[in-house]
């Protein structure tokens, strides 16, 4: 097996009507990365996942998946996914149906060991329609590493998942990417993101707005506040101190976005020596997402 | 061709309460009450009642359970599995091979238990007019599970399960599995004749009546097989498409 990235995308575009879902996306994933796929709703996220899959047709741009097409890499079972609301059969048991998709792949893992990394041992005699969506979500996972994978697809993963639940599921996924295997997933959930992914790919309507590890994307939109309480400074003077970007002030106390928040902290007391109450904090990725995705109502 | 999904599909059938009740029960309740209204009464075409009502109905049983395919496969579009499908190894052709297969495997429990109540009432015929009926009638099933696949490609699940039941009663009644045609008004014996089911009946009584016009029954059933077959595969790509 060659070396090559996992899965590259390359100018990826999907019109719907005069709507452009995804407009020029272009991501390469290195065999063995964790990443995570972040935007809100509406952010072509899951038409991305869609395209990547070989389930929805781009009309620009290609996808290439272990050096091959979608359809290549679902065929050599090469590729595992797991959708948003992926369909199972209701009147049918979870052993019957990990059953039927292990039966479909050329390679697949046993049975067995896909539902008890799925952790459906106690659920194997329940039928699909009697789940409750947490346990849904694991079958459709299960089904995902039914053909062994080399690279897993997750749209939303724990949607349906209580916290319990979302730390068994991550857990398993560890294990999986362990093996020096590629996850992607799409998610809106920006904590997870942050915690489980080596990378992130931010997408805003559509684009890429940000690609990297997860400290550089947050130092992407300049990464400190600086609050305190300055008396008798208007925000006409904080504004004019150098690296700062934006300027609040609420009840006397300024809330200074920086991009140099070492400028910003001299200028302030040299200008205003009575500040006080001075705090100075990273943005978290929360911010970093928010900061980006509200770019456009600024623009 | 994907053997534990052939097997999974007739399980799911035949554990399904709308076979046991519908499928099997129905005609199987049909005939024990026209069967012994008119017992061993020769009819016009000079075979007994008993006889050709248990033909008829297990054409009925058999030919109704094939065209509900159309049901499931309508249900599972609507649920998005065919979607979930293209996510493994598995394609199109695979799928409705599969549909159809399970639906004709099904078709013999139910012819089974109409001859089963035919036997135990008496019914009479030689062991190979048994055999010759039971793959006549079982051949004859074929176009109905095709039918019902295309039917199915182009509704939603409730809205199809209503279609399919509303579809039986003109099919059974017109088609003169119910009740013999002779019976009904001459406008409805003209009707009939465009019916699979009618020919399929007259090809469930073949090897009894002899009443010639088995290679026009055939053709006829050929018919309702290839037009519905070329809808499938045609309607099946656009949806694959779309999907």
């Amino acid at each position: 097996m060659t070396g090559g990235p996992a899965f590259a995308l390359h100018g990826l575009t999907k019109w719907f009507g005069s709507i452009t879902a995804v407009d020029g996306v272009s991501v390469e994933v290195a065999r063995g990365e964790v990443v995570a796929l972040l935007g809100p709703n509406g952010a072509g996220k899951s038409t991305t996942v869609d395209m990547l899959l070989g389930l929805t047709e781009p009309d620009a741009g290609e996808v290439t998946v272990h050096g091959g097409s979608p359809r290549e890499a679902v065929d050599q079972g090469l590729v595992g996914a797991m959708m948003q609301n992926g369909a199972l059969l209701p009147d049918v048991t979870v052993g019957e149906i990990v059953a039927l998709v292990v039966s479909t792949h050329a390679k697949p893992l046993p049975a067995a060991e896909v539902i008890a990394r799925a952790g459906l041992e106690h659920l194997v005699k329940r039928r699909c329609g009697k789940l409750s969506g947490g346990e849904r979500q694991r079958v459709r996972f299960a089904l995902a590493l039914a053909g062994d994978p080399r690279l897993l697809v997750l749209d939303e993963p724990t949607a349906a998942m209580d916290v319990d639940g979302r730390r068994a599921f991550w857990a398993a996924i560890r294990e999986f990417a362990a093996a020096g295997r590629t996850v992607l997933f799409a998610t809106h959930y920006l904590a997870e993101a942050e915690d489980y992914a080596d990378r992130v790919v931010l997408l805003r309507h559509g684009v890429v707005v940000a690609d990297g590890p997860v400290a550089e994307v947050r130092a992407a939109v300049s990464g400190r506040v600086l609050k305190a309480v300055v008396p008798g400074a208007t925000e006409a003077d904080l504004a004019a101190l150098p690296g700062v970007t934006t300027v609040q002030l609420r009840a006397g106390r300024a809330e200074l976005a920086c991009a140099d928040s070492d400028a910003a902290i001299r200028g302030l007391l040299a200008a205003h020596p009575l500040a006080a109450d001075i705090e100075i904090t990273a943005l978290g990725l929360e911010e970093a997402f928010l900061a980006l995705t509200a770019e456009e109502a600024a623009a | 061709m994907n053997t534990t999904y052939l097997s999974l599909e007739i399980k799911r059938i035949v554990r399904s309460p709308q076979f046991t009740i519908f499928t099997i029960g129905m005609p199987v309740a049909m005939y024990l009450l026209f069967g012994s209204i008119f017992g061993k009464l020769i009819m016009a075409n000079g075979l007994p009642a008993d006889v050709q009502t248990m033909i008829k109905l297990a054409a009925y049983g058999a030919s109704g359970g094939a065209l509900f395919t159309g049901t499931r496969v309508a249900q599972e579009r609507t649920d998005g599995w065919q979607r979930q499908l293209r996510l493994t190894p598995m394609r199109g052709p695979g799928y409705l091979v599969v549909k159809v297969l399970s639906a004709m495997a099904v078709a013999l429990p139910v012819l089974a238990v109409l001859f089963l109540a035919g036997l135990a009432t008496g019914v009479e015929m030689t062991a190979a007019q048994w055999g010759l009926v039971l793959v006549s009638l079982w051949l004859g099933v074929l176009p109905f599970a095709v039918l019902g696949l295309a039917i199915g490609l182009f509704g939603k699940g409730d809205t199809v399960g209503a279609v399919t039941g509303a579809l039986m009663m003109p099919l059974g009644m017109l088609g003169g599995l119910w009740i013999p045609l002779e019976v009904l008004p001459d406008w409805m014996s003209t009707v009939a004749h465009f019916f699979p089911t009618y020919w399929l009946g007259r090809a469930g009584l073949e090897p009894l009546a002899h009443q010639g016009g088995l290679g026009f029954a055939v053709l006829v059933l050929a018919g309702w097989l290839v037009v519905p077959a070329l809808v499938v595969v045609r309607r099946f790509r656009l949806d694959t498409a779309r999907l």
